[in-house]
């Protein structure tokens, strides 16, 4: 063994390293093409941070995972403990070791936004822990810009938690006032916008679009990008209708929000501005109309089994559909370069089967999200007789609030009339739940209106047999400060003239 | 020490539950254990019936009864003090009985050192033996096959206990147990045999003198053992960790087989300790002339050369500062600023970094550093040099310590002076931007905007000062009136807050006083068994009123006249001539008393006068100067910071706050009795002035002083109440705290309201919390010595890691473990338990892995829960917290780590000395 001299010994040594050197390079360059093919790598992935990679770095890569797991104990038990900063500081540190943990983005995220905002008394504190919450799922979706699950998340919560809590009316006044420009901006037009349900439908949007390129990129690549925790992703997932509807939601939600007062101070805004908005909002109720879904089942056709395409809006157009029952041709064609199936003719008898399948599924999903009377509504509301009766009812409600029921009277008078004239149009929409509670609830301030003022009821009055039921069900607006808080600071509102 | 832990063990297993809640040291009886023993024919159950009437006449809820309350009973004064001092884990809440465990804990460290040593050395000195068997001596056989034996016995009594074997049971105890026991005789005399044989070859008579002790002690432990009475068994049994349902006694009284074991169990124990205070006292004699031979010159010159190995030859304490200046350059890569709302969190969140990386980076170098050297310095044969100079052992030892502490202490400077500069650019520099950005909004209209940031800023600076708290004793009232000791529980996993009704008669209510009986006491006033000590938690009335202002003078005038009150009541039944010279001085106090009043009556005078001519002044520079000087003389008012919480059971009207009153009663207002249970409501201190003035007292315009503000939940609220209000209240004062808003509730805890003393600099605060972190240090650096005198440098460095990381990671485990109140099972059944993904609250099928597994942790968890008495509870030194949440930090807390430092360095570097000492004489 110590035969050999110092220096051949020295000799050796030298040789060695630069033979796994040598061996290395071959290694590393098979790395990279692996990275390549695979769409790994941190540059792809998301984006490079130094703190995060220097940690890694020290926690020599593998120790990391099980530091994160006993730093998410810490974090929990610190929830506990009601140490509210101290857990976002917690979270925010295993975000930094594992940036491509999905889990972690998307629990902590929910759990700061809803969890620990409620346990917070003061709506602006509230609003603080949202706001982090979001932020926190929005630089998730920086380190993790292909998941669709996190986009999706950050729009929820943009648009529910914020829009839909008990105390959404201070929530999203917080939200119209805030100075954080950043936080505000929609990210598929990146403009600032001064409402959460706006704001929200462009990252629904995003969410929509990442979803579609998710769905890409799974079928291009021999395997989907990598991730710590390889979650199914839980949204867009091809028979997800409700997914796809939210941008319109969104809109719509804004559109009608506009005319009420839905934040504390803001009066609520007719004219113009509602009409275009309201008008918006069908163009995303189409556009989700168009949108090519798979029907779920399959029908035996010249012996193959075939799925065909169900566009939901054809339901606005059901001769489109039932024209092509005889159409064998159009079938054959369709069949064939659908799913490429080699269908080179259909009988009648197979068209005919095709075309009330397609039927029914339209028909079916159509009900199932209500694409008649959301696509109705937004009709309905951008006329502007529609816009003009809204302006109303609100002139007439802050009136009757204000206890000058002559006026109130008037006002609702003049304003049920126009929306008798704009609902007979409208028939869907006229007579959905919804709409009839709604109304309802106007004719009745009418009626009281009428009787404080001191006058008869007419016999002709518009909407009378949706009096009964709004009676039954007398819960407030919450949504509508209005009707939470009453006629608060109306002296600067140019919505009352 | 492997008998020590068999015979642990052994009874562990005898007892058959839990392990012995054996080690915690500060541990106070618990009262559970005292309800739950069942026994029918003993005096507890009869003394808790007794009980019941009065707790719910005084309002419902079962006061606890202390066993050692009802243990009182049982026992004559000496055997409770032979109990307390016999005990290794008895302890009594006094500034002694800390000081008593320590002396207990360390007579036991050395007794165990004592015996391992003789062991080793009379093992080493045997000549060959004339007998043997299969080439080993005939008693080594003998306890080699005690042990086996003994651990077969642990797992049969566990497979008995899983009823996978059948009892077999002797004169009422375990086959099992019996034969464990008789392994333990055969261990004992092995003991003895070697050791009588070792010290006598030695013919150490020092060592002789020590093992004649020791067996006086075990007479002694014996005789005491026996004189116990049978009737306290049940409660002394409990202590052991007997099960509440085990039946030490029959119903005649007389003990049961098991009662037989706790008896010797007690006398085992007590014996142990006896015999550790035999050993104690020689080593104590041993060290103190070491000390005395000690010199300052020479330990300074040990020190000297530590100092400059640690910078010359291993250059560790640069390292630690490259690396500190290295982190805190990027720190903005690894800590997330907090969002712009939660400003406060700034201060929070890096003077708690910057305090755990100069923690962190000190201890590594500690534990890198001290135990290298020592060995480097045997194993190269340097330390021939040293000892043969001129110089002892224990020189060499404290000298390097002296050494590190001097390097840690340079260390620690530097790294608290760049983090302060750090701090105050961060810290400094966002409060800065933060009152821009105020006057900014301001400027702009968005007065929401400013009002956010303003209170952002309010938090930020409260959290950079050093407010010295002072809390009072709470207390409850329900919504209909009736006293309690805890509010409601609205089901939060921890209740770490208990909350109050709204709109309803439920009030949180603070005592302050010097003198105050603990809640329970004060609830229950007439509940039997004995009283909880008295808890001092005053108003520092010297701190809040100002020297020479109207209420400190009117204070002033309530000292003399509490005097002069005392001196009246003295006079009743004095003696003739006694009662003269009481008359002079009351007649001198009275003087005295209206020299006084003269003073205040001017003072407050020239007050008013102020107050006009600042209302008459049209200048209005001129009217503030004014106004200021008339401020001057009055004290400010008394800052009280709280912190609740809100629970809410309706939704209110979006955007109202939950709103709370506040009262703050004068001891001398009879509206906060002491008793608030008893139905006469008589005020904590009676007005020694009040026939002077009749019902009109100009010095305390009021003697409730009532607000109403709305909770902002998890801020510091700030409110203040009038200084007059502390005058002639001895430092008594009642808080009540209301919730006004129907269906809410209001949340809180003790410490959730205080006044505040006084705001620190935050400067010396942080100083001082670095202070915890040089104990921290100091500590480690005694383990590293220590570890490094018999270990080589690797193994050396991985026990002071170790310690640290057990004392600061592991230390809860450790005490659960120790106090029995691991859920689960120990270290081999949790593994079992992980493996399996079972639960920890399901029994675990009696599979023979199982019952292994328990038979190992029933062997390895009474060894483990020794470790609590030497495990430095690094932790507990560690003040960051308080300095990060803005609280001053007081000398009394800083001087009791410096003791619990002291109390763990000392030992070690006590049990380093030996060590070297022997070392080097066996080399």
């Amino acid at each position: 063994m110590n035969t050999l001299s110092i220096r051949s010994k020295q000799i050796l040594y030298a040789l060695l390293i630069v033979g796994i050197f040598a061996l290395m390079i071959p290694y590393g360059q098979w790395l990279q093409r692996e990275k390549q093919a695979k769409d790994l790598g941190e540059a792809t992935i998301g984006q490079v941070d130094a703190g995060s990679f220097m940690l890694k770095l020290a926690m020599i890569g593998g120790a990391r995972g099980v530091v994160a797991n006993a730093l998410w104990m810490q974090a929990q038990d610190l929830q506990r403990r009601q140490e509210w900063d101290l857990l976002k500081t917690k979270v925010d540190f295993i975000t930094k070791l594992q940036p491509h943990f999905l889990s972690i983005w998307t629990f902590q995220g929910w759990n700061l936004a809803y969890n620990v905002s409620v346990e917070w008394d003061d709506p602006a504190d509230k609003y603080t822990w949202i706001k982090n919450g979001i932020n926190f799922l929005r630089e998730g979706v920086e380190n993790n810009p292909r998941s669709p699950d996190l986009v999706w998340d950050t729009a929820w919560t943009y648009y529910h938690k914020i829009g839909f809590a008990d105390e959404a009316i201070i929530l999203r006044q917080l939200f119209h006032e805030d100075q954080d420009e950043e936080f505000r901006t929609d990210p598929i037009d990146n403009r600032v916008y001064d409402d959460n349900f706006k704001v929200s439908r462009g990252w629904f949007e995003m969410a929509v679009d990442r979803a579609d390129e998710f769905s890409r990129v799974a079928t291009e690549l021999e395997a989907p990008v990598e991730y710590v925790d390889p979650v199914e992703n839980r949204k867009g997932r091809p028979g997800d209708l409700a997914f796809r509807t939210m941008p319109a939601h969104a809109q719509t939600r804004y559109a009608a929000a506009l005319e009420k007062r839905s934040k504390v101070n803001v009066p609520a805004q007719f004219g113009e501005k509602a009409r275009s908005e309201w008008g918006l909002a069908e163009q995303e109720w189409l556009k989700f109309g168009e949108y090519e879904f798979r029907s779920p089942n399959a029908l035996r056709i010249q012996g193959e089994l075939v799925a065909q395409p169900i566009v939901i809006g054809d339901i606005l157009r059901p001769e489109v559909i039932t024209n092509l029952k005889t159409d064998t041709q159009y079938w054959a064609q369709l069949l064939s370069e659908y799913e490429g199936k080699d269908i080179r003719e259909v009988t009648l008898e197979e068209a005919e089967r095709l075309t009330e399948n397609k039927m029914a599924w339209t028909n079916r999903w159509a009900d199932q999200n209500n694409f008649r009377y959301w696509i109705e509504r937004c009709r309905a509301e951008m006329e502007p007789d529609g816009v003009r009766a809204r302006q109303l009812f609100y002139e007439g409600y802050l009136a009757y609030l204000n206890a000058d029921f002559p006026k109130a009277a008037d006002l609702y008078q003049e304003g049920l009339d126009l929306w008798k004239t704009v609902l007979d149009r409208y028939p869907t929409y006229r007579d959905d739940d919804l709409n009839r509670k709604d109304t309802g609830q106007t004719v009745l301030r009418y009626r009281e209106a009428l009787l404080q003022a001191g006058r008869e009821l007419p016999e002709d009055m518009p909407f009378a047999d949706m009096m009964a039921e709004a009676e039954l069900d007398p819960t407030l607006d919450p949504f509508d400060a209005l009707d939470m808080l009453g006629p608060i600071g109306e002296a600067d509102d140019s919505g009352s003239e | 020490m492997s008998a020590l832990s068999l015979f642990l063990l052994l009874a562990w297993a005898q007892a058959g539950g839990e392990p012995a809640a054996a080690a915690d040291p500060a541990a106070s009886p618990s009262p559970s254990q005292g309800a739950s023993a069942e026994s029918p024919d003993t005096s507890a159950p009869a003394a808790e019936a007794g009980a019941n009437p009065v707790a719910a006449a005084a309002g419902g809820a079962l006061p606890v009864v202390q066993p050692t309350a009802l243990l009182a009973e049982e026992l004559a004064n000496w055997q409770k003090w032979a109990l307390l001092i016999g005990d290794p884990i008895r302890t009594v809440p006094v500034w002694w009985g800390p000081i008593l465990s320590w002396v207990k804990i360390v007579s036991l460290a050395g007794l165990l050192g004592w015996v391992g040593a003789w062991v080793m050395a009379s093992l080493r000195g045997r000549r060959r033996a004339r007998v043997t068997i299969g080439g080993a001596r005939p008693l080594d056989a003998a306890l080699l096959l005690a042990i086996l034996i003994g651990i077969g016995c642990v797992f049969v009594r566990q497979a008995q206990q899983s009823e996978q074997l059948p009892q077999v049971d002797v004169a009422g105890v375990a086959l099992a147990s019996l034969v464990g026991m008789l392994c333990l005789g055969v261990g004992a005399a092995w003991l003895e045999t070697v050791l009588w044989s070792g010290i006598l070859r030695e013919r150490r008579i020092g060592d002789v003198l020590v093992l004649v002790g020791m067996h006086l002690a075990l007479l002694v432990a014996v005789g005491i053992a026996l004189s116990m009475p049978s009737g306290a068994m049940p409660y002394l049994g409990a202590r052991l960790g007997f099960p509440p349902d085990a039946t030490l006694l029959t119903p005649e009284g007389e003990l049961t087989p098991s009662g037989v074991v706790a008896i010797v169990l007690i006398g085992v124990q007590m014996a142990l300790t006896l015999m550790g205070f035999v050993v104690f006292l020689r080593i104590a004699l041993l060290v103190l002339g070491e000390v005395s031979a000690i010199r300052p010159r020479r330990l300074y010159a040990m020190g000297k050369f530590s100092w400059v190995e640690s910078f010359r030859k291993t250059r560790i304490p640069w390292a630690v500062l490259a690396i500190f200046l290295l982190i805190l350059a990027f720190t903005h890569w690894f800590l997330q600023p907090p969002d712009s709302q939660r400003q406060a969190e700034l201060s929070r969140l890096y003077v708690g970094t910057l305090m755990l990386l100069s923690s962190v980076l000190l201890t590594v170098m500690v534990a890198v550093l001290t135990p290298i050297t020592l060995p480097n310095d045997i194993r190269f044969q340097t330390i021939f040099t040293v000892v043969t100079k001129p110089v002892r052992r224990l020189e060499i030892i404290w000298g390097r310590m002296l050494g590190f502490m001097g390097v840690v202490t340079a260390l620690v400077l530097a790294l608290g002076g760049i983090s302060l500069l750090y701090l105050e650019r961060n810290i400094g520099g966002r409060i800065e931007q933060l009152r821009q950005e105020i006057a900014e909004a301001r400027e702009a209209g968005l007065d929401n905007q400013a009002g956010l940031l303003e209170a952002q800023l309010d938090q930020l600076q409260t959290r950079r000062s050093a407010r010295l708290p002072v809390g009072g004793s709470l207390t409850f009232v329900d919504s209909l009136g009736e006293p309690r000791i805890k509010g409601i529980d609205v089901g939060q996993e921890l209740e770490i807050r208990s909350f109050v009704e709204g709109a309803t008669q439920a009030e949180a209510s603070w005592l302050f006083g010097p003198m105050i009986p603990h809640p329970v006491d004060r609830l229950f006033p007439n509940r039997p068994g004995e009283r909880y000590p008295m808890l001092s938690m005053p108003v520092p009335v010297g701190l809040l009123l100002h020297e020479g202002t109207i209420e400190d003078l009117a204070n002033d005038i309530y000292t003399v006249a509490y005097e002069r009150a005392e001196l009246e009541a003295r006079k009743q039944g004095a003696e003739p001539s006694e009662l003269s010279r009481l008359n002079a001085e009351v007649s001198r106090l009275e003087e005295q008393e209206q020299g006084l009043l003269r003073e205040y009556e001017a003072l407050v005078a020239r007050y008013s006068d102020l107050v006009q001519q600042a209302e008459a002044a049209g200048d209005a520079p001129e009217a503030a100067r004014l106004r200021e000087q008339a401020e001057a003389l009055r004290s400010p008012d008394v800052p009280v910071q709280m912190t609740f919480t809100v629970y809410r059971t309706t939704k209110g009207r979006p955007g109202e706050p939950v709103y709370a009153s506040i009262r703050v009663v004068h001891p001398f207002s009879a509206e906060a009795p002491m008793y608030p249970g008893s139905r006469e409501n008589s005020p904590l201190l009676i007005d020694p002035l009040a026939r002077r003035f009749g019902g009109n007292n100009p010095l305390i315009p009021e003697l409730v002083h009532s607000d109403t503000f709305d909770v902002k939940e998890y801020y510091t609220n700030k409110w203040a109440f009038p200084a007059s209000m502390l005058v002639g209240s001895q430092g008594y004062l009642t808080i009540q705290v209301q919730c006004l808003s129907p269906t809410q509730y209001l949340g809180m805890a003790e410490g959730d309201l205080f006044l505040v003393a006084s705001q620190g600099s935050f400067l010396a605060n942080y100083m001082k919390g670095l202070a915890g972190i040089w104990l921290q240090a100091m500590v480690l650096t005694a383990i590293g010595v220590w570890a490094g005198t018999f270990l080589s440098w690797p193994v050396a460095l991985l026990i002071t890691v170790f310690f640290f990381a057990a004392g600061e990671i592991f230390f809860p485990i450790l005490n659960q473990l120790a106090t029995g109140q691991m859920i689960g099972g120990g270290p081999f059944e949790s593994m079992i338990r992980m493996v399996s993904h079972s639960n920890q609250m399901t029994e675990l099928d009696a599979t023979l892995g199982v019952i292994l597994a328990k038979s190992l942790d029933a062997i390895v968890v009474p060894i483990m829960s020794l470790l609590i008495f030497v495990v430095p509870n690094f932790s507990a030194m560690d003040l960051s917290n308080l300095v990060a949440d803005g609280f001053a930090i007081q000398w009394a807390t800083l001087g009791a780590n410096i003791l619990l430092a002291l109390s763990y360095a000392v030992p070690f570097s006590i049990a380093a000395y030996f060590i070297l000492k022997n070392r080097e004489v066996a080399a």
